[in-house]
């Protein structure tokens, strides 16, 4: 008898934890779509929001309301969620595959190589796609250097007797070596172009168009499945890779297919809004801290932390200084390192 | 009842031959099985080679099967318990022993008999009560009953634990060491556990196997195997095997010699 009501307290106690990181996360949409309508409003003509909502749900009202707010707000404001949501989600994974709460996309070098390639474009005129493409140049420059940069991490990690943290090492040392390649073109370029690169590894938003935007989310749709399937293999990685591997886990593939899908959305995440740092440390922390490390919590969670703090970012970029947009790049780090400090000094008692 | 046999294994770490020709006896279910020997004697390398972590010449069979040949999530599979047991992840134990549970079997979701698995498993261990707690919460001996029950909860038939007992108090590694003999005894276990305490080995083995530079120095019944001789051999230390009032060997140590070599 006791034996049963103690296997239905066990039930109990896990489903009302389950039940509470649901709940945690429907808040975090929650205030996701709040800070979305309210990004939407704000701009150098500010609506209320009941126009915005109007607007959204095509409801009568000023057409000038209409075409701003889908043609130039909306784009913007979703991409801020959907590159939040991507860097995030790329942050916990690698994270989570390198067992080190400092990964992010990052530390590999992939942003540093995105800028890298971007400053090629401008700098040096380098274009590998045909004229009539021009507004795809710098992107796909971009995109090209984060991939190779991931590549050749993948390959590298391949080589025998290679840890988890020889892999951090080497991405800082891309880090660096990129960083001064970027410097390199710094040097020499003309004055436009030097203003040009100097704005673009800012981070900036927008840029965005609905083609960019459509391109980010399909990759974000693409790889999501993909991490939700492998969902408690990839938790298991974090009890370390002698343990994994007693789970009976292939933790080598499991941990390169993770890095490649990873780098592949980073790498189009920075291709078209520049080097927004912080989302992909930051996301999968505070997720860790609310839901937990179970993946079937932790990827949705980082993904709504991430988004949700960068379009919480969007709105402060435009409110900040009236009349001026600042560089999203920077408002992230100035606004969320002292929230995020906040944090991790009040949770002191887990330190993970 | 469940058997494994290992005959001629070889494993390497680039140069750095780690087991050279390693065959054990063939370990039985309703059995434990003590493997003894000093540090870098190659036990955590056998276990990895048994389980097939590590590959290398020489062959491992489950009730004559060689293991290739069965798939990693097959019960008949040896379920190994590695001796790291430092992870921080942000899990309560719950979780982290259904998580365990949930590799390679079931779906998405966790179905109630799932989550019963795991509280029957944590009331085995006797640690019910930490199910609420963060693993960064557990001390060291906490987190081994953790890993104990990581590995249980899967059900295994063949068991291979590294040191499972070294963080435990007194009284948990007699507990701990009760139970393992309990499941080898009531529900066919094959049981083999690397330990450093040979009084322990004494007292709950079947068997033991001792490495020693790769090989197997010696095995059989734990009162015929370790004599005066092989601890001075394998050990390099002085040491006596008597008989206590009621009758069990125990070994005391009178010094350390310098080993040959």
């Amino acid at each position: 008898m006791s034996a049963a009501v103690g296997l239905a307290q066990g039930r109990l106690a896990y489903r009302r934890l389950a039940r509470r990181r649901v709940g945690l996360l429907a808040l975090m949409a929650a205030l996701l779509a709040a800070s979305l309508v309210a990004d939407l409003t704000l701009g150098p003509a500010r609506y209320g929001y009941g126009e915005v909502v109007g607007a959204l749900l095509g409801f009568e009202g000023p057409p000038a309301v209409s075409v701003v707010v889908w043609d130039i707000r909306l784009p913007v404001a979703l991409m801020a969620v959907v590159v939040g949501a991507s860097l995030a989600v790329c942050g916990a994974q690698m994270q989570t595959v390198l067992n080190n709460p400092l990964a992010s996309p990052f530390t590999l070098g992939i942003s540093a190589a995105a800028g890298f390639g971007a400053a090629l474009g401008f700098v040096l005129g380098v274009n590998l796609l045909p004229s009539g493409w021009s507004a795809w140049t710098i992107p796909f420059n971009a995109f090209l250097c984060a991939m190779a940069c991931s590549l050749l991490i993948h390959a590298l990690s391949q080589r025998r007797g290679m840890t988890t943290e020889t892999i951090v090492l080497l991405g800082i040392a891309l880090v660096f070596t990129f960083n001064a390649a970027l410097s390199a073109l710094e040097f020499i370029a003309s004055e436009q172009a030097l203003a040009a690169v100097v704005f673009w590894t800012m981070g900036s938003l927008g840029r965005t168009t609905w083609p960019k935007l459509a391109i980010t989310a399909l990759a974000l749709a693409a790889v999501w499945p993909l991490f939700a399937r492998q969902a408690w293999a990839l938790t298991a990685l974090r009890l370390g890779e002698h343990k994994a591997a007693s789970f009976g886990i292939g933790v080598g593939r499991l941990r390169l297919h993770t890095i490649l899908l990873v780098s592949a959305l980073a790498s189009i995440c920075v291709a078209f809004v520049g080097t927004i740092g912080f989302i992909g440390l930051v996301g999968p922390h505070i997720a860790r801290m609310l839901v937990g490390e179970d993946q079937r919590f932790f990827l949705p969670g980082s993904a709504l932390a991430g988004a949700l703090v960068l379009s919480a970012a969007s709105v402060l970029s435009k409110s900040i200084l009236p009349g001026l947009i600042l560089p999203i790049g920077i408002v992230t780090a100035l606004v969320g390192v002292p929230f995020f400090f906040s944090l991790i000094l009040s949770t002191r008692s887990r330190p993970w | 009842m469940v058997s494994l046999t290992a005959t001629g294994l070889d494993v390497s770490y680039g140069n750095r031959a780690v087991l050279r020709g390693v065959s054990l006896p063939e370990l039985r279910g309703g059995e434990v099985t003590a493997l003894l020997g000093p540090n870098a004697a190659g036990k955590s390398t056998l276990f990895r080679r048994l389980v097939g972590q590590l590959a290398g010449p020489g062959t491992v069979a489950v009730d004559g099967q060689a293991l290739p040949g069965l798939p990693p999530q097959d019960p008949t599979r040896p379920c190994y318990l590695p001796q790291d047991s430092s992870a921080n992840a942000a899990l309560t134990v719950f979780e982290a022993v259904l998580l365990a549970a949930k590799q390679g079997a079931g779906g998405w979701a966790v179905t109630d008999a799932e989550a019963d698995d795991v509280t029957r498993t944590l009331a085995l261990l006797e640690i019910g009560d930490l199910a609420g707690r963060f693993l960064t919460e557990l001390s060291g001996g906490q987190r081994q009953m953790v890993g104990l029950a990581q590995a249980l909860v899967r059900q295994p038939r063949i068991l291979l634990l590294d040191e499972p007992t070294s963080a435990l108090d007194l009284q948990r590694q007699v507990e701990v060491l009760h139970l393992l003999r309990d499941l080898a005894r009531r529900d066919g276990l094959c049981v083999v556990v690397a330990i450093h305490d040979l009084n322990q080995a004494l007292r709950f083995a079947d068997q033991v196997v001792v490495l020693g530079g790769g090989r197997v120095v010696a095995a059989g019944a734990p009162a015929s195997v370790l004599t005066p001789a092989l601890l001075r051999e394998v050990y390099g230390v002085e040491a006596r095997i008597e008989r206590c009032s009621r009758g069990h060997a125990f070994l005391t140590v009178d010094g350390s010699v310098r080993r040959a070599g």
